[in-house]
């Protein structure tokens, strides 16, 4: 495997291959920016042009774009709160704030650093454990997702902290509105009011802008309205040092963790890693307490980043040697692959070593390339916000459209969107955090689908969710943060004062 | 008075010599294939692989446009309402739209639209992960009947031609095993890999790499096998050898809307035939593991009403 590694980095150390790479990391990042472009997206557009191009070079293209759009995907989440793809939302809860306070450089900074590290460290963990990485996405079982998503579900309520009330409302909204649509193992419509569009379910994409990017520019809007003056910023293009980003560690290595393991199993990915990383992150701070998430700190930006880019390594995996998708992207990859006359699957990295080792490499060469584009392009990008904030909103507006009607290239879902956006105003004014309903409505369908695939695999048998030792031990964290979680409402109580009951709800 | 006679004489002179001219140089314009399924799966793949075969056909491009939603509906209803110039073609499996039809009461039908020939075949199989020691439909049989409701029989989803299978074959030979959907082929696919399932039933040559690496072994398909690049399976075991009546599987065919004129039919028809008789389509086919069909109008649009019959059948006989 090392010389087969070797062998592939010497092939890529040469003019064009390289020239490949960073001409897809380029396009990568700015398709990340721009919300409504997706990475599968600008593969399939791609797609036609790299008929004529060597296998490799065709590849080494994709493994650019793939990598660059999720660096990018932070861009918009930081600057203008509307996250392009689910896996960027996390970044925009504590980028967002940041930037407002006139930090964009260091946001972004932190953004570049995380991604890059993540993308590293993710690279070296899923080359070094090859076959662990595919046994847990070949044997993760549906009873063991459901736990993980019901895991993250318990951290999630926790985002309000001091009115748990309220973050498992707002969990129960996202599962609402997540289980809408036709219900595949029954077959029955769910609150479809028989639309036909309803049939397939909300558009997530349209979700994830209506209720960050709109739900901001409506809170923007009502200021105006009261003539309080939005206070004009001066965005700081300082960058942050290496050193403030290393003494961070505990959060890029969880968030790397996360990514790896998580990234592999399919139907999870990014999307689902993201957010543990954040949740376990924030709950488990000392310094900034957990209260300060949300409102700006440099760690919710770099455990979502790290886990995001570590998870190109842990979903490559599964995709060369089973020849399963983990995601959009790498789906399109596996067609792209029959198409350029390769078998992908089992037999893939016996047939096509050369290949797998290239597509490895490019992975690390592209995360590299990324680090330097993407910090040489970041002061470019924080003159953005150096403009009249309320120049901003017809921009959030737009970008938030596009990106809604990218999710089905059609307008329904900009109804949707601007729905939500609307909801989601008036759920802020009321103390409810959007975070907690868009995480609903992420991990909702995961829990929903594999606790009835487990039970359909046991036979209604319950005893499946703790028949193994790894799902005991997911149980049993579930139980302890169920347990710390009230133990934490029943300490605060006597103590905690009205004022301290809402603190929570501002970490949006 | 005259006038108006000798305009509307010219105007319809120019309409008929337009439409003469479309069709004489049909496409006119940029060729979109619809694909109602997300960019990477099997209809998605035989769609790029036939619009590259088209390009070199023409002188127009040709684009695949995936409008996905509503399983299909999205897709079809936007097939139904759009203008009948043949630039616009549609290509589904005719399992994907049948089953959607007779399972959903969907708001279209197979005759909205018209046929313009079908360009490939690939029967529906039955694969079995080589740790769960069932190599043949028999021993499957066998073994869910010491095990009555043990068994599990992992499908696509509810809608689609591998429940059909599933409920013809074990319906017919009162096999009682539990059917499991999943939530389409991709998650089918891996739990067929990690022996999550006693069997699975997906359209072939999905997991071939697998069945070629002996993970997997194909205990049975729902038609003949003839026409896949892999040999050792093409004398694969028949679901008729076991009572079911009909041959399941899915032909993807391409479709226009139904009110497209009868010229520009055969002239799209003719174009699409040259296509799907093509050495780049016929190398895509190496590539693809199975060898493409071609299939003219009539035998396509028979076949859809001929699949739906059987459909609804066995719905009304054993899923009901």
């Amino acid at each position: 495997m090392v010389d087969g590694l070797l062998e592939a980095f010497a092939g890529t150390a040469a003019f064009w291959p390289l020239l490949y790479i960073l001409v897809g990391t380029v396009l990568g990042i700015l398709v990340g920016a721009l919300p409504g472009l997706s990475s599968p997206m600008a593969i399939i557009v791609l797609l036609p042009i790299t008929y004529t191009m060597e296998t490799v070079s065709a590849f080494q293209l994709m493994i650019g774009i793939y990598v660059g759009t999720k660096l990018g995907g932070s861009y918009a989440s930081i600057l203008l709160r509307t996250p392009g793809t689910p896996a960027a939302a996390c970044t925009a809860l504590d980028g967002f704030p940041m930037a407002e306070k006139g930090r964009a450089g260091e946001a972004i900074g932190y953004s570049v650093m995380s991604s890059t590290m993540g993308g590293l460290f993710g690279w070296v963990v899923a080359v070094s454990f090859v076959p662990f990485i595919a046994s847990v996405a070949l044997h993760s079982e549906p009873a063991d997702i459901a736990l993980i998503g019901i895991a993250g579900l318990v951290l999630v309520s926790a985002f309000v902290r001091g009115s748990m009330v309220r973050g498992l409302i707002g969990v129960l909204l996202g599962l609402l509105i997540a289980s809408v649509g036709y219900d595949l193992q029954d077959g029955v419509e769910r609150y479809t009011f028989s639309h036909p569009m309803l049939a397939s379910g909300l558009p997530f994409a349209a979700v994830l802008v209506g209720f960050f990017g709109i739900t901001v520019v409506l809170s923007d809007l009502e200021m105006i309205g009261r003539r309080s003056e939005i206070a004009a910023r001066t965005s700081e293009i300082r960058l942050p040092s290496p050193a403030a980003f290393f003494r961070r560690w505990r959060a890029w290595s969880i968030g790397t963790g996360y990514g790896v393991v998580v990234g592999a199993i399919p139907g999870v990915g990014a999307d689902g890693s993201t957010f543990l990383s954040y949740a376990t992150v924030r709950n488990q701070s000392r310094n900034p307490p957990p209260e300060a998430f949300g409102t700006g700190v440099p760690e919710g930006i770099i455990a979502p980043e790290s886990s995001n880019n570590a998870t190109t390594g842990g979903t490559m995996i599964p995709m060369l040697t089973l020849g399963i998708p983990g995601d959009g992207s790498t789906a399109v990859m596996l067609g792209a692959m029959i198409l350029h006359g390769l078998e992908p699957g089992v037999m893939l990295m016996q047939n096509n070593a050369p290949l797998v080792y290239a597509i490895l490499v490019a992975i690390l060469v592209a995360t590299v390339m990324m680090f330097f584009v993407g910090w040489g392009a970041s002061r470019a990008i924080i003159r953005v916000l150096r403009q009249e904030r309320s120049l901003l909103f017809p921009f959030i507006i737009v970008f938030a459209s596009i990106g809604a009607f990218a999710a089905d290239n059609g307008p329904f879902p900009i109804y949707v969107a601007l729905a939500c956006g609307v909801a989601g105003f008036f759920l802020e004014k009321c103390g409810f955090s959007v975070v907690t309903i868009v995480l609903g409505a992420v991990l909702g369908p995961i829990i929903e689908y594999n606790v009835r695939l487990g039970l359909a695999y046991s036979n209604g048998d319950w005893a499946v969710f703790v028949d193994t030792w790894p799902r005991m031990l997911l149980c049993a964290v579930i139980v302890l943060l169920v347990s710390n979680e009230i133990w934490r409402a029943t300490r605060a109580r006597p103590a905690g004062t009205g004022a301290g009951l809402d603190k929570g709800s501002e970490t949006t | 008075m005259r006038k108006p006679l000798i305009a509307v004489a010219v105007a319809g002179a120019t309409v008929l010599g337009a439409w003469t001219a479309a069709v004489a140089e049909y496409p006119s314009d940029t060729v979109r294939i619809i694909v109602p399924w997300r960019a990477g799966g099997g209809t998605d793949t035989i769609a790029r692989g036939f619009a590259a075969a088209l390009e070199e056909q023409i002188d127009q491009a040709v684009v695949v446009d995936n409008l996905t939603g509503g399983n299909g509906n999205r897709a079809h209803m936007h097939m139904k309402k759009a203008k009948p110039d043949g630039l616009q073609i549609l290509l589904n499996g005719s399992s994907d739209m049948n089953s959607a039809i007779i399972f959903q009461n969907t708001p279209y039908n197979y005759d909205d639209f018209a046929c313009l020939g079908a360009i490939y075949r690939t029967p529906t199989w039955i694969l079995a992960h080589r740790d769960s020691g069932i190599t043949s439909i028999d021993q499957f049989f066998e073994a869910a009947r010491s095990t009555p409701g043990e068994l599990t029989v992992g499908v696509g989803s509810l809608a689609s031609a591998h429940n059909v299978l599933a409920q013809a074959l074990m319906g017919v030979n009162g096999i009682d095993a539990r059917v499991i959907p999943f939530d389409g082929g991709g998650p089918l696919k891996k739990a067929i890999l990690g022996n999550q399932v006693s069997i699975g039933v997906i359209h072939s040559p999905v997991l071939l790499d697998a069945v070629k690496s002996g993970d997997v072994n194909v205990i049975g398909s729902g038609g003949g096998l003839a026409d896949i690049v892999y040999e050792p399976v093409r004398d694969a075991e028949t679901i008729d050898a076991h009572g079911v009546g009909v041959e399941i599987g899915t032909v993807r065919g391409l479709f226009v809307p139904k009110d497209t004129p009868e010229e520009l039919l055969a002239a799209a028809s003719a174009l699409m035939e040259k296509a799907a008789k093509s050495e780049a389509f016929a190398s895509f086919g190496v590539k693809f593991g199975f060898k493409p069909i071609w299939w003219d109008r009539k035998t396509h649009c028979d076949f859809m009403a001929e699949e739906n019959a059987a459909y609804r059948k066995i719905k009304a006989d054993y899923i009901d």
